[in-house]
């Protein structure tokens, strides 16, 4: 009930981008970024022949700090992820909440039956085609390329989407959201102009960090599936995030790498 | 916890050599990837048997 309403409130707030634009008082970063948006909605349609629609050609204010919060839960030594069902989407391993206090109470629950859990906000989401998603205002505080990887990623879901298999159509999205942002800002700006260039360091960013947890995942299936006590798997899995942690700061020390910073700081486990 | 990035970063190399495949055509890999995934069953075991395909034929 409450996620109807607060996606009515979005969808009823919605006014077409080139009204807004017209508005006084527009500061210019946010004139610059909407037009941004509304290049990369047509990029999408003419050039890559997504499922566009109407989305991203209006833009919703957010009145709150955050859009939603996406609890995710998992067993302390397994790497499966407890799963919601919902209607349109099928099983997927992440349930959005309006209400922060709806979401602790959720994740205090499956703490109890022994889960690590972990909440995180969200700028974005996808309808997937069933309405005209709107910008909606959380995104204007993210950079150029990042703006537009993250629409190029929420049209891709529009575009091609596999019920019930939420790792697929994340990952795609993240994949083409990352390339369809080097290919737009090389075709906008020029090859090795300045933001081309920032979108080509993003999706490496990105492989890099991939390879990595791979690396890291591999650890903990490995330790995961040892004929040892649940205490002893504890307490190493602590090692092995501490070592994550260790190794992935060192390769940040390369000034070129900016992205999954939050890795060192995030819990990766709840008490 | 590991799996809020999981969720984003599997298979990457796989989009990375399918899209190789594709001559580095997103269009081209979105309709490949539509098609595979259209006959059903795990959508990653469909890319597996779809680079397969390249590679045979190539």
């Amino acid at each position: 009930m409450r996620a109807g309403y607060e996606e009515g409130k979005i969808l009823w707030r919605r006014e077409p981008i080139t009204d807004f634009l017209e508005k006084p008082g527009i500061v210019a970063d946010t004139k610059e970024k909407l037009g941004l948006v509304l290049a990369v909605r047509d990029y999408a349609d003419k050039t890559l022949k997504m499922n566009v629609g109407g989305s991203y050609s209006s833009y919703s204010y957010v009145d709150r700090p955050a859009l939603t919060y996406i609890l995710t839960a998992v067993p302390k030594t397994e790497l499966k992820p407890y799963t919601w069902w919902f209607l349109f989407v099928g099983r997927v391993p992440y349930k959005g909440y309006f209400s922060i206090e709806d979401a602790n109470r959720a994740a205090a629950e499956l703490q109890r039956e022994g889960y690590d859990t972990v909440i995180r906000t969200t700028a974005a989401f996808s309808t997937l085609g069933w309405f005209d998603d709107p910008l909606l205002s959380h995104l204007l505080r993210y950079d150029q390329v990042t703006l537009a990887n993250v629409i190029f990623h929420e049209l891709l879901h529009n575009t091609l989407y596999v019920k019930g298999s939420a790792e697929f159509n994340e990952s795609l999205a993240n994949f083409v959201g990352g390339h369809a942002a080097i290919d737009f800002f090389r075709d906008k700006f020029g090859e090795g102009s300045a933001e081309h260039q920032r979108a080509v360091l993003a999706w490496q960013d990105e492989l890099e960090f991939a390879d990595f947890l791979e690396g890291v995942t591999n650890t903990l299936n490995t330790l995961y599936a040892r004929n040892i006590p649940l205490e002893d798997k504890l307490r190493l899995r602590e090692q092995v995030f501490a070592q994550s942690k260790s190794e992935w700061a060192s390769r940040l020390a390369d000034p070129q790498s900016y992205r999954f910073r939050n890795f060192l700081t995030n819990r990766l486990t709840t008490r | 916890m590991i799996i809020q990035y999981t969720l984003y970063l599997k298979n990457l190399k796989l989009f990375e050599a399918l899209y190789d495949a594709e001559g580095k055509s997103l269009t081209r890999l979105i309709d490949s990837i539509r098609e595979a995934v259209s006959k059903g069953g795990e959508p990653f075991e469909q890319l597996h048997a779809l680079i397969d395909r390249h590679r045979t034929s190539s």
